[in-house]
Formats: C-alpha cells, sequence, structure tokens
C-alpha cells in the first residue's frame, strides 16, 4: 500500500500549477515552453496513478504517447523559437507585438 | 477482413494524399502548377471518396474507432473544405514556390487527423488525432513568406495551443480517474452517475478546454485575431472552415457524454457562449483588416454554435451541425473574394475593397451574399442557420440567452454592413484595374453563392440528414 | 504509513522544491538543471507506482533528450542571465490568479470525490504486458503519433531550412 489517491492527484495538481505559472509568468520563450513541459509531466503523473488506482493499464499507456507528444512538441518549438530568434534577435514575447488589437 | 478496411477509405484516401505530397516535396525543382493540378485532382477526389463512403456503419480497432453517419458526414463536410481550400490555391503567392508540396502536405495530414478526430470513440485516440492536427497547423502559420507577422502568429499559436492542449491532457487525467476507462461509450455509461462530483465536472471541463481553443471559444480566444493575420490567405481560410468544423464535431461527442444532466456544465457553456458572442462582436467593430474581422466574427460564431450544443437535445444537436455547415460555405466565401482581391498575398483591409462593385461585379455580389449570411440576414443559409439554432434553444426554453444572442446579432450586423459598405459604396482614391477573375474561379463562386442561397431557402433534405447524424449521438 | 508511503512523500517533496526553484531561477541553465532533478524525481515515482517501462523513458526521453535539447538550444542562442528580465506586478498578477483558482479548485476536487480516499495497492505492469496491450489495443494511435514525429520532423527541417535560405547564399548548398 502506498497513499492515498487524493495525495497523488493534489501533489500533480500542484505541478500542474506551477507548470501554468511558468508558462504565463516568465517573459521568456524557452521557460514557456519548460512550463508546458512541467504541466504534462503533472498529466502523466496523475494517469499513472489512476492507471494504479484502478489497475488498468490504459492510463500507463497514455503516459508513453505523453513521452512521444512531448518530444514533437519541443522540436516544433524549439525549431521555432530559434527562427523567431535569429530574426528578431530576441527571446521576449513582449517583443513580438506587430500583431496588437 | 476487407469489409473492415473499406470503413477506413476516405483516411486511406488522405494518406495516400499525404504520401504523393511528401513525395513531390522530395522533388528538387519547385513547379507549383504541377502541385496545384495535383492537389486538385486528388483533393476533388478525396470529396467523391468520402461522399460515395456516407452511409457505411461499422467499428474499427477495438471499438476505438466508430464509422456512423456523424462522423461519416462530418468526413464529406471536411473533404469539401479541403477541396474548396485547394481551388484557392491558383496563386498561392503567400507561401514561396518550393514549398508548396510541403504546404499541401501538411493540408493534407491535418485533413486526415481531423477526419479521424471525427470517428474516435476514444478518448487517447482522440487525444493523439487532435494533435496531429494543430501540429500541422502550427508549421502552416509560419511557412508564409515573411515579413515577421507569420513568425510572431505561429509562435504565438503554439504556445497557447501547446498550453491548452496540457490542460486538456489534465481533464483527460481526472476523467479517466474518475471512470476509470477510455472508451466514450463506457464514460457515457459511468459519468452522468458520477456527473455532480467535481472531480468529473472539472474533467469535463478541462478537456472541453482544448476543444473550445480549436473553435476559439471566448477564455481561449486570444489566438485567432494574430494568427488569422499573420498566416497566409489559404491557411487562413483552412483555420477558419475545416478546423472549425471538427471541433464542432468533437465537442458534440463530448457534451453528449454528460447525458444533459449537470447543471453545471450548462450554466458554464451558457456563460462562455454569451462571453464569445458580446466580446467577438464588440471587437469586430473596431477592425481595420479584413481577416482581423473575420476572426473576430469567428470568435462570435463559435458563440452561436455553442447555443445549438447546450441545448443538448437531438434538434440542438442536428441545428449545430447545419450551422457548422452553414459556417463552411459562407466563410469560404467570404474568404475566396479575400484571396482573389489580395492576389499578391498580402493582408487585405477593409479600405481595400473599395470600389470592388466595379472592379469585380461578381466577388462583391459574392462577399455581400456570404456577409449577409453570417450576419444572418434571409434568405442566406445563415439565417436559417442561426434560426434552427435559436430555436433549439427555445425549446429548452433558454429564453434569455436567445434574447441576448439575438442582440448580438443585431451589433453584429453593424460591421457586416461596414464591409458591404467599403465593396458597394466607397470608391477608391485612385482608379484600380479590373480584378482579373478566371472562368473557373467564376464557376466556384456561382455554385457557393447557389448553395448558400438554395439550402438558405429550402433546407430540408440538409436538415434531414443533420437529424440522422444528431441521433447517432444519443 | 508505510516505507512506500515515505518514500512517495520524500519524492513529492523534492519534486515539488526542484520544480520550484526551476521556474523561478534566472539563469536558464539552472532551470534545467533544477529540471532534470525534478524529472528524475519523476521517473522513481514512475516506478513507485509499478510502471518500470515508463520510468526509464521517462529519464531517456524527458530528462535525457527533451532537456539536453533545451542546453543546446540555450547555448546556441547565448541567451545572456541578465537579458532575463523580471517580471512585472502586471505579469505575475494573471499567473498568481490563474494559479490560486486551480489550487482552490483542486482542493474541492481532492477533498469532495468519495474515491479519493482509496488506498492504492502496489501493482507492477511488466513491459512484455505493457508492449502487448499497447500495440494490440492502441494500433492506430501507434500510427498516428508515429505520423505526427514524421510532421514535426518535416516541420523542423523546414524551420531550419528557410532561415540558411535567407540568411545569405554562401550557405545555400549546405541547404
Amino acid at each position: 500500500m502506498i497513499v492515498p489517491y487524493s495525495h497523488i492527484l493534489m501533489f500533480a495538481g500542484i505541478l500542474f500549477a506551477m507548470g501554468i505559472f511558468c508558462a504565463v509568468a516568465r517573459r521568456n520563450l524557452i521557460m514557456m515552453l519548460i512550463g508546458v513541459e512541467i504541466m504534462l509531466n503533472a498529466a502523466g503523473l496523475a494517469f499513472v496513478a489512476a492507471a494504479l488506482r484502478w489497475q488498468q493499464l490504459e492510463g500507463q499507456v497514455f503516459v508513453l504517447f505523453i513521452f512521444a507528444i512531448a518530444a514533437a512538441e519541443v522540436s516544433v518549438g524549439l525549431a521555432l523559437i530559434v527562427y523567431a530568434y535569429r530574426r528578431t534577435g530576441s527571446l521576449d514575447p513582449e517583443t513580438y507585438n506587430i500583431l496588437r488589437w | 477482413m476487407m469489409n473492415v478496411w473499406t470503413l477506413f477509405i476516405p483516411e486511406l484516401y488522405c494518406l495516400l494524399m499525404a504520401v504523393v505530397f511528401f513525395g513531390l516535396a522530395m522533388s528538387a525543382r519547385p513547379n507549383p502548377r504541377r502541385d496545384y493540378f495535383a492537389a486538385l485532382f486528388m483533393a476533388g477526389v478525396g470529396v467523391v471518396v468520402a461522399l460515395a463512403c456516407v452511409r457505411l456503419e461499422g467499428t474499427l480497432f477495438f471499438e476505438a474507432y466508430r464509422v456512423d453517419l456523424f462522423s461519416q458526414v462530418f468526413k464529406v463536410m471536411l473533404a469539401m473544405g479541403f477541396f474548396l481550400v485547394v481551388c484557392l490555391c491558383t496563386e498561392l503567392n503567400g507561401i514561396e514556390e518550393r514549398h508548396h508540396p510541403e504546404f499541401y502536405l501538411f493540408l493534407t495530414t491535418c485533413t486526415l487527423a481531423m477526419m479521424m478526430l471525427v470517428s474516435s470513440v476514444e478518448l487517447l485516440t482522440i487525444y493523439v488525432a487532435l494533435e496531429l492536427s494543430s501540429y500541422s497547423l502550427y508549421i502552416l502559420v509560419p511557412l508564409r513568406r515573411g515579413h515577421g507577422v507569420d513568425v510572431e502568429a505561429g509562435i504565438k499559436y503554439l504556445m497557447v495551443g501547446a498550453c491548452a492542449s496540457a490542460v486538456m491532457l489534465f481533464g483527460l487525467s481526472y476523467v479517466f480517474g474518475v471512470t476509470h476507462t477510455t472508451y466514450l461509450v463506457e464514460i457515457i455509461h459511468v459519468l452522468p452517475g458520477v456527473i455532480g462530483t467535481p472531480a468529473a465536472i472539472v474533467g469535463l471541463l478541462l478537456v472541453l478546454c482544448g476543444f473550445f481553443f480549436k473553435l476559439a471559444v471566448f477564455p481561449f480566444h486570444f489566438w485567432a485575431p494574430d494568427v488569422y493575420q499573420g498566416a497566409a490567405n489559404q491557411v487562413t481560410a483552412y483555420i477558419a472552415t475545416a478546423s472549425k468544423v471538427a471541433a464542432v464535431a468533437i465537442i458534440m461527442r463530448v457534451v453528449a457524454l454528460s447525458g444533459g444532466s449537470s447543471k453545471y456544465l450548462v450554466d458554464m457553456l451558457v456563460t462562455l457562449s454569451i462571453a464569445s458572442m458580446t466580446l467577438g462582436n464588440l471587437v469586430a467593430i473596431v477592425q481595420k483588416d479584413m481577416k482581423r474581422l473575420l476572426a473576430y466574427s469567428s470568435i462570435s460564431h463559435a458563440g452561436y454554435v455553442l447555443i445549438g450544443i447546450l441545448s443538448m437535445s437531438a434538434t440542438g444537436y442536428a441545428s449545430a451541425i447545419f450551422y457548422a455547415l452553414a459556417y463552411l460555405v459562407m466563410n469560404l466565401c467570404c474568404f475566396l473574394v479575400v484571396v482573389k482581391v489580395s492576389h499578391d498575398g498580402s493582408d487585405l483591409k477593409i479600405a481595400q475593397l473599395a470600389g470592388l462593385h466595379r472592379r469585380a461585379p461578381l466577388l462583391a455580389m459574392a462577399l455581400m451574399l456570404a456577409v449577409f449570411g453570417l450576419a444572418g440576414i434571409p434568405p442566406t443559409i445563415g439565417f436559417t442557420g442561426k434560426f434552427l439554432v435559436f430555436a433549439a434553444a427555445m425549446e429548452k426554453g433558454y429564453v434569455a440567452l436567445v434574447i441576448i444572442a439575438m442582440i448580438n446579432a443585431t451589433i453584429s450586423l453593424y460591421y457586416y454592413i461596414l464591409v458591404v459598405k467599403a465593396a458597394y459604396l466607397m470608391e477608391p482614391d485612385e482608379e484600380l484595374p479590373r480584378l482579373p477573375v478566371s472562368i473557373p474561379t467564376k464557376v466556384l463562386t456561382v455554385a457557393l453563392v447557389t448553395a448558400m442561397v438554395v439550402f438558405g431557402v429550402a433546407p430540408s433534405y440538409l436538415l434531414e440528414v443533420a437529424r440522422a447524424a444528431a441521433r447517432m449521438l444519443m | 504509513m508505510t516505507v512506500y508511503g515515505a518514500v512517495f512523500y520524500i519524492l513529492a517533496g523534492v519534486i515539488l522544491i526542484a520544480t520550484g526553484l526551476a521556474i523561478t531561477r534566472r539563469n536558464l541553465v539552472h532551470s534545467i538543471v533544477y529540471l532534470v532533478i525534478s524529472f528524475f524525481g519523476s521517473a522513481m515515482l514512475y516506478y513507485l507506482f509499478g510502471a518500470p517501462l515508463l520510468a526509464a523513458l521517462e529519464i531517456i526521453i524527458y530528462a535525457g533528450a527533451i532537456m539536453v535539447l533545451f542546453l543546446f538550444i540555450i547555448m546556441m542562442l547565448r541567451v545572456e542571465p541578465s537579458a532575463l528580465r523580471k517580471p512585472t506586478l502586471r505579469q505575475w498578477l494573471p499567473a498568481g490568479v490563474l494559479g490560486l483558482i486551480y489550487v482552490a479548485v483542486a482542493i474541492l476536487v481532492v477533498t469532495t470525490d468519495p474515491g479519493s480516499q482509496t488506498i492504492l495497492e502496489t501493482a507492477l505492469a511488466r513491459p512484455r504486458v505493457f508492449g502487448r496491450f499497447l500495440f494490440q489495443r492502441y494500433w492506430l494511435s501507434v500510427e498516428i503519433v508515429s505520423f505526427l514525429l514524421l510532421i514535426a520532423l518535416v516541420g523542423a527541417l523546414y524551420l531550419g531550412k528557410a532561415f540558411v535560405k535567407e540568411g545569405g547564399d554562401q550557405k545555400e548548398d549546405q541547404s
């Protein structure tokens, strides 16, 4: 026996909130991408906990796909960031403001 | 074994198209005309294939994939949207010539992913298909021939999209944790029993966030204007039409899971719907750029579609399907004009429409009808769509919501009329030459206009199909 | 509380502290190093929850490939720590509000769900069982995700190539 399911959910929730915070508050494109990675990781932990709660493998399969998608996201995201950096010379999203309403 | 694969034919055909474009992308010499005709031909056949498969029914891949009238109707719409967007690519000046095969490749994979999305009835398949369609679009946006705007739009789209999908994933983990299954068929039995618990309702709402991002509903709307303006005109046309249709389909599937018994969910959807309509319409008034205006109008239309979905009745779902189709046709007609008027691939200001009625009378007429359709003026298909959606909501007794929506429709009339005024009453500062409109473009314009008017006056056949498709959800 | 329980709380504490440090560092390289610690902790949690294959993959893909890629890009772009401004109140506020709403909802969710008090039993999914399950039941998803990786590859290649083209014609041949 390990711990109540609720404790793991709570832990994953806090980790997820940290990810949101990092993605929203840090004014740096790379940090925003890292924030998304933290969010994905938190979701993965919640999935494995749920898989353990019901003794079902689906939750673990989900995590495997999260890994694959995180890898795709980082490759596309970083390629785009490098592309943008070379054009504008900045990683601060505040400098990207040609499009304004 | 044979008959199992026949169910999968539209997707297999899309896959074949993707392979062809992948091959073309490897060829050393750019040849835009070859790419265009290959795309046009194959997309045309794609519509025929999707239509031929419309009556198929069955399940595939351990029940994870269901082919029924609902999914097939949406596949036809997606194939049509893809075909019409490819039709707009005669002068693909927004994208460098050597990247044309890649452009078609990403459009095809996005269509393929959305076809799989509307057929999936299992959470993991839905998630993966959604990601495939999103990534194709993330790369399409910065594909524009550069003046810096495309990079910015691409980054915003990717960042907001990645956050939305992570939020959705967290919601999925709650839903899985509550219902201990990933199959929608089983969830639909378990979830109404536990919908009262916060975990279930929060999970479902977080899952919906991911789809609301695709549809550009209120809290996830802010990518829309930037991406619409920053992406190449044809890409914007695709994002504004086909991807919206797929989002409507999947939101219906997920909302239908709740079994219509949750008051919180309905309240939440009502709030989001009102917020999207009002915000979209009010901000659209001050727009100067045609694509930004269409972006805000798409946000408000997302609100109208939600009214049909939140009715959670067969009529409501049928009206939402009809509305999605109407929106597809009207919006494509608008983008047809945008693409043709700014044939060098630049952004189109509303002021640049001045004198359009003399430069290209047919296009001006099509624009007027499409814009009136978006505003919901009879006898266009847009009026019928709005009428059906409002009627479904009235049936459920959401009178206040319908009144707010009608006030919104009136506000929207203002900026739509500004567009028509620019095209018909304003004169350009200097005399501009007539716009060359080729025969195929004329045929396409006439076909779209006819569809808008005919199905607006006599919607009964389409409505029957939509009702039959909606019954598959219940 | 069992030994497993104690291990969970220790790991959870380590992960939260490491992540908290990672998201507040001004030097990106430090952030990455803290994140690697956090992901190692997550890998151990996966192992504790009976997913040894995922634990290995978490280290290989997350802590390994993804973080190294980040480091590589940070060093390639030569991001100076001083270039990172401190976030102002206007930027902190939305994040703080979001975080607070989220934590409130999470507490509500966790405390009111009757099933959440279930004490989890230990279990173990052997890689062989896991793999068989994956490739039988989720065959279609595996195909879709492989397609997604192909698209990501083509896209990344395109974005890299597009710059070389604009960057100057002497690099033309390399593209």
